[in-house]
């Protein structure tokens, strides 16, 4: 199927509030089957666009004098489907978060902290559990790897929040314990378009709770991994804490690599509504994009 | 003083299927603080010839189930610099390949189309058993051994050196010198949209003996990327071949360098004995 899509970007990066790399890019890929012809041709419309996007941004950016920050606006056009893209990357003292200037909250770095010394249950505040399950089902499903171990309370979907893909075909929702992801995403006109997440949403139906008095409860992800070989999962925990009764200890970035199925038999519990993540740039095949995160409070048993 | 450099280029790209082809030209700025760089308007490079859809066809060729293909990525292209008043061109070939059997995966950098060392790899893969512990000494060819030199820049495992080239990602004289320590003399600038780095250059090997001990278990391609001193190799003793760990931390011997590959900022593959 042919189809024309035209992009443009403006990228940067802040660091104490002084900008210090600013890139520009655009341009457009005539798509024919399996064919592309990319070319850097500029599309004012796309680039005033994605240039007007940048403003509140850079305003946040330049006040934070102790951050890196990195600023990323696009619009991007599918024969005539139009759509805009504004992200904002921002690190304070080893605590990252992915953001927009709508949603923005400013990260507060931690102490140091203590090594965590046994394995313990997990409580995954603050939408964390999206990382994981972006892991353990959303990478796992691209490579179709599924799980029958999933709790029947759990639904994990892909929905994405536009209409029509980065190849013309209209999106859906999809269910990731059972199927891949179908949203063709590309990061930039000179890039091959592949199935990509969206914007994982994990809900409970009527979930069992029950709150473990010793265990660690885990506030931020700094990245992960799934290894489609061996089917192992790898966390880097940002900012956690180990909780014994009303006892909280703040603990040092610590990771977790545990099997899929190990996942998807850990989860034992959650409670409320899907707490949005803030943010997860995933990178695939050299490919960064952002995709939504929202879970729960989510308990699981130790992942070990 | 500000600095102005600008690439103009074609690329053609064999990826998952597609085959992309690329035209850009662009501009970077650096006064030192800021970095900026976007697209520019120059005329196109004219069309070159491209193989890269009978190598893809070669590499497809020579692997069947139960090996499978995870990545193949192969790009041809050809660019013009200008920093300053320095112009240069050059061209570049690329392959990257990932083949997958077992719970094994190799990778397999080139710079060329030279096919020969994606046939050992493939043929090492679909006999390998069990993973071992690693051998005592270690032969590694030199598609692994130029994989370990970038890691190595700055350590006391071997003797490093940069081979000298007409031109760095400034337009400079790549400098022939054993290299100590950083800052590394060169600069690196893989694309118009990278601000350029220090880094080494072109590396090569050297050590008091060249006594390759043939007798040693050979590593002949890479499981995974290089992660500091260590490899995860497929080893050749004799009729086995088997997956190993090493942590290289002396290497005893060091071949004539034989040829370029693409890994860091460029590293010539020489055999090793570690």
């Amino acid at each position: 199927m042919e189809h024309l899509f035209s992009i443009a970007e403006r990228d940067e990066l802040w660091f104490g509030g002084v900008l210090i790399e600013s890139r520009a890019s655009h341009g457009q890929a005539l798509c024919r089957g399996t064919e592309i012809d990319a070319a850097d041709v500029g599309d004012p419309q796309l680039i005033e666009r994605a240039e007007a996007r940048m403003t509140a941004m850079r305003a946040l950016a330049r006040e934070m004098s102790d951050a890196r920050v990195r600023l990323v606006a696009s619009a991007r056009r599918v024969n005539d489907y139009e759509r805009e893209e504004a992200t904002m990357s921002v690190t304070v003292g080893g605590i990252s978060i992915v953001t927009t200037p709508e949603l923005f909250s400013r990260p507060s770095p931690r102490a140091g902290g203590a090594t965590p010394s046994e394995a313990l249950p997990i409580l995954w505040h603050n939408g964390s559990a999206a990382v994981l399950l972006h892991e353990a089902a959303g990478h796992a499903a691209e490579h179709g790897h599924f799980s029958s171990q999933w709790p029947k309370w759990l639904s994990i979907t892909d929905e994405p929040d536009f209409e029509i893909d980065d190849t013309g075909v209209p999106t859906r929702a999809v269910d990731l314990t059972t199927h891949a992801p179908e949203c063709w995403r590309r990061a930039s006109f000179r890039d091959v378009p592949i199935p990509r997440m969206t914007r994982l949403i994990a809900r409970q139906h009527d979930a069992p709770w029950s709150l473990p008095d010793h265990r660690v409860d885990v506030h931020f992800v700094a990245g992960g991994a799934y290894e489609p070989l061996t089917e192992m999962v790898t966390l880097s925990i940002s900012a956690a804490d180990l909780v014994h009764g009303e006892e909280v200890v703040s603990l040092a970035p610590f990771q977790l690599r545990v099997a899929r199925e190990r996942v998807a038999r850990a989860i034992v519990g959650a409670s409320g509504e899907p707490l949005r993540y803030p943010g997860v740039v995933c990178s695939r095949e050299g490919q960064e994009v952002v995709v939504g995160s929202f879970a729960p409070l989510m308990i699981t048993t130790e992942l070990v | 003083m500000t600095e102005v450099y600008r690439k103009r280029g074609r690329v053609v790209r064999y990826e998952h299927g597609h085959v992309i082809r690329s035209i850009e030209s662009g501009e970077a700025f650096d006064d030192g603080h800021l970095f900026r760089c976007g697209p520019s308007v120059m005329t196109p490079l004219p069309e070159f010839r491209s193989e890269g859809g009978e190598v893809v066809a070669r590499i497809a060729s020579m692997i069947a189930p139960p090996l499978e293909i995870e990545r193949l990525i192969v790009t041809e292209g050809i660019a013009e610099h200008e920093c300053g008043d320095i112009r240069w061109t050059e061209e570049t070939n690329r392959i990257h390949l990932a083949v997958k059997h077992r719970g094994m995966r190799v990778i397999v950098d080139l710079a060329d189309f030279d096919l020969e060392e994606v046939r050992g790899a493939i043929g090492a893969l679909y006999r390998a058993a069990n993973e071992r512990p690693a051998p005592e000494r270690v032969r590694l060819a030199p598609n692994v051994s130029a994989a370990l030199l970038p890691s190595l820049a700055g350590t006391d495992v071997v003797e490093l050196w940069q081979s000298a080239a007409e031109h760095d990602g400034k337009g400079l004289p790549v400098i022939e010198q054993r290299l100590i320590a950083s800052p590394w003399p060169n600069w690196f600038r893989p694309s118009y949209r990278t601000r350029p780095v220090r880094m080494p250059l072109h590396l090569r090997a050297a050590a008091s003996g060249d006594n390759i001990n043939y007798g040693a278990p050979e590593a002949v391609a890479l499981l995974a990327p290089v992660a500091g001193n260590v490899l995860h190799v497929l080893c050749i003793d004799g009729d086995v071949v088997f997956p190993t760990t090493i942590a290289v931390e002396r290497v005893l011997a060091v071949g004539p360098a034989k040829r370029w590959y693409p890994y860091g900022a460029g590293s010539f593959g020489a055999e090793m004995l570690v």
